[in-house]
């Protein structure tokens, strides 16, 4: 921690923390769901910075695509063609909120604890994969896992068509 | 390896992956051939479950994420004809007809295909998108009827609690990644080995203990399970009680086999209570159910404790995998059994509450007399395949000196033999309010055929069944 690299590293790493876990609480905490997806995103935005000082660029950028830019963009779609949500105050927690905190804060305690204790196997060398290492990876190494996302991704197609579908009321 | 041999290593799932596509576009491009469907589909597994012997050599595939062993093999073949069954059921469902059946099927082909990947994968990252790729299709399957509110509701319940424990399951998974630097089961076993018990891999068995919990429904991972199966078509309440189980149990006995070695996380205790308190939960809840669905979730529930008890014990002797396995196979036969006379009843009746089934014996004596079968069979009573499975778990646990956990089953069957014969009784004893005759359409006739034919070849003929499954390798 005395090489100034290292100490801007881990105020970098401490503002990413700050954003990313101060934005998660304002999603479960702000009354208008709108402000609360924008609070999201700013928290998604955190773990991209998180990823990218874990040298994964290639994960950050995706993270950003999807996260960022496709899933929030359709949480604010939903909301704003959602008739009764869009601008009322609602109230996101119930009366079991105190327990709840109570039993995550004891969960949390407990995996922080084993987990600074843990005996982590540190990666031998640091080599930021390349889009082109994963491109190479996923048509080897894991071809089969990237043939079933493909079938993963077609079940969710097929579900969603049937479910979004329009019905004449039969019933 | 070169591409033919992968492709020769997956060829039953290939098989079934191209049936699921042709499903789905003969049902895109001619929608008047919609009957032919599922028809089209079982076509399609029964094919598959013929090629299954075909590739049964003992291998390893797709850099060790894949692995083709008995093991596999045999969950493969319960997969496959619990989803046989499944459709055969679906056929004759009032509410399934005519409502998007080409979707369904196509869902519960798909279904199909990830289970049989599920049960063969060797690494966390293959075992959670198959893993994934079943949740998905059970969701979706479970919320079809969508213009039933009921339905729609038993999926968002489903939907919401399986989102949270595949994210508990992924991150006791990364835990475990960060401990050993693999994410191969055998080389998280080595790794393990080498570094001994620590409190984050602990937290990581019981992070992924939650995940594969939720999907055999153990106590106290269990809560969706009475409203999705209650709200579920009863097709998927079977699927999900049989097929999805079978799969979670498949990587749970994976997981806990290889990965955790017991010289390192003795887990033994630990799956010893879940195993009890969710036999017992599920047997005492289940008694004060009125509505047949739910009996059957609570039951269902009891029946995976039993299962356990054979995993629980499958470290400290040989007879307990053999045993988990024989009961998962009379489980098979005699709960989607109960489920297609449940389905006749509600052709016939529009309904699943168990006051309606008094007097059913005078009013379809065959069906009656087939769930009574299956009931009969789940309580445990000989001559039945359900005796078999409790006989060789007792002998499981008398051969592992783990009286109490033969005390506490024992006690469990005599509890669960009161709600089962109170529907027995019910249809036998009680005065109905009808006389008419119900009818049985012919794939159900079917399916309750080879159902019970399953329950009693079981019940009469075990040897080859326990001869397969004492030869099932433990290391894997």
């Amino acid at each position: 921690m005395t090489e100034p690299a290292s100490l801007l590293a881990w105020i970098a790493f401490v503002c990413l923390v700050a954003v990313t876990v101060g934005s998660a609480v304002l999603v479960v905490t702000l009354r208008n769901l709108f402000h609360a997806v924008l609070a999201l995103i700013a928290s998604l935005l955190g773990v991209a910075g998180l990823y990218l000082m874990l040298l994964a660029e290639f994960v950050a950028a995706i993270h950003v695509l999807i996260y960022v830019g496709a899933v929030a963009t359709l949480f604010l779609f939903v909301i704003m063609l959602t008739v009764r949500i869009d601008d009322a105050a609602l109230r996101q927690s119930n009366r079991q909120v105190i327990p709840a905190i109570a039993l995550c804060g004891a969960g949390l305690a407990l995996l922080l604890a084993a987990l600074l204790a843990a005996p982590w196997t540190p990666v031998e060398e640091i080599r930021p994969p390349g889009v082109q290492q994963i491109g190479h990876d996923m048509l080897t190494t894991y071809l089969l896992p990237f043939e079933v996302v493909s079938l993963l991704l077609l079940v969710a197609l097929v579900g969603a068509v049937t479910l979004a579908r329009r019905e004449d009321q039969r019933t | 390896m070169s591409y033919a041999e992968y492709l020769a290593a997956i060829g039953p799932e290939i098989a079934l992956t191209i049936a699921a596509l042709l499903v789905m576009s003969i049902d895109a491009l001619w929608p008047r051939s919609v009957r032919a469907i599922p028809w089209i589909g079982i076509a399609g597994l029964l094919v598959t479950l013929a090629m299954l012997p075909m590739f049964r050599a003992e291998r390893v595939a797709f850099s060790g994420l894949l692995v083709i062993d008995p093991l596999a093999v045999l969950f493969k073949v319960i997969a496959l004809i619990s989803v046989i069954l499944v459709a055969l059921l679906s056929i004759s469902h009032r509410p399934l007809r005519g409502f998007h059946e080409g979707e369904y099927h196509t869902l519960l082909l798909f279904f199909a295909v990830g289970l049989m990947f599920l049960v063969g994968a060797a690494h966390l990252l293959m075992i959670y998108l198959a893993l994934e790729m079943v949740s998905l299709a059970a969701y979706l399957l479970t919320g079809h009827l969508k213009l039933d509110p009921r339905s729609s509701e038993a999926a968002l319940k489903y939907y919401l609690f399986g989102a949270l424990c595949s994210g508990l399951f992924l991150y006791g998974a990364s835990i475990l990644f960060g401990l050993t630097g693999t994410l191969h089961l055998d080389g998280i076993a080595e790794a393990v080995r080498a570094s001994g018990l620590s409190a984050a891999l602990l937290a990581a068995l019981v992070l992924m203990l939650i995940g594969l919990g939720f999907k055999i429904a153990m106590v106290p991972f269990h809560l969706w399970a009475p409203d999705a199966y209650e709200g579920a078509p009863t097709p998927i309440t079977a699927l999900l009680s049989v097929a999805s189980k079978a799969g979670g149990f498949a990587v749970l006995l994976r997981v806990l086999a290889v990965a955790f070695p017991l010289e390192a996380l003795d887990w033994q205790p630990m799956l010893w209570v879940l195993c009890v308190v969710t036999m017992s939960l599920g047997n005492v809840i289940a008694v004060r159910q009125g509505n047949i669905k739910r009996l059957l979730a609570y039951s269902s529930i009891a029946q995976a404790g039993y299962v356990l008890v054979g995993v629980v014990l499958m470290r400290q002797t040989p007879a307990g995998l053999p045993s988990a396995m024989i009961y998962l196979i009379a489980y098979l036969f005699m709960n989607i059994g109960a489920f297609a006379v449940v389905i006749v009843v509600s052709n016939a009746l529009g309904s699943d509450k168990i006051e309606d089934y008094r007097g059913l014996a005078r009013r379809a004596p065959l069906a009656s007399a087939s769930l009574a079968v299956f009931l009969v069979s789940l309580t445990g009573i000989p001559p039945l395949a359900g005796f078999i499975g409790k006989f060789y778990l007792f002998a499981a646990t008398i051969d592992a000196h783990a009286y109490w956990l033969a005390v506490i089953m024992g006690v469990n069957s005599v509890v669960a033999a009161f709600y089962y014969f109170r529907v027995v009784r019910a249809m036998y004893l009680d005065a109905g309010k009808s006389e008419e005759p119900i009818g049985t359409a012919r794939p159900l006739q079917v399916a309750v055929g080879v159902t019970l034919l399953g329950t009693f070849v079981i019940g009469v003929w075990p040897q080859p069944f326990l001869l397969f499954a004492a030869a099932l390798p433990l290391g894997f």
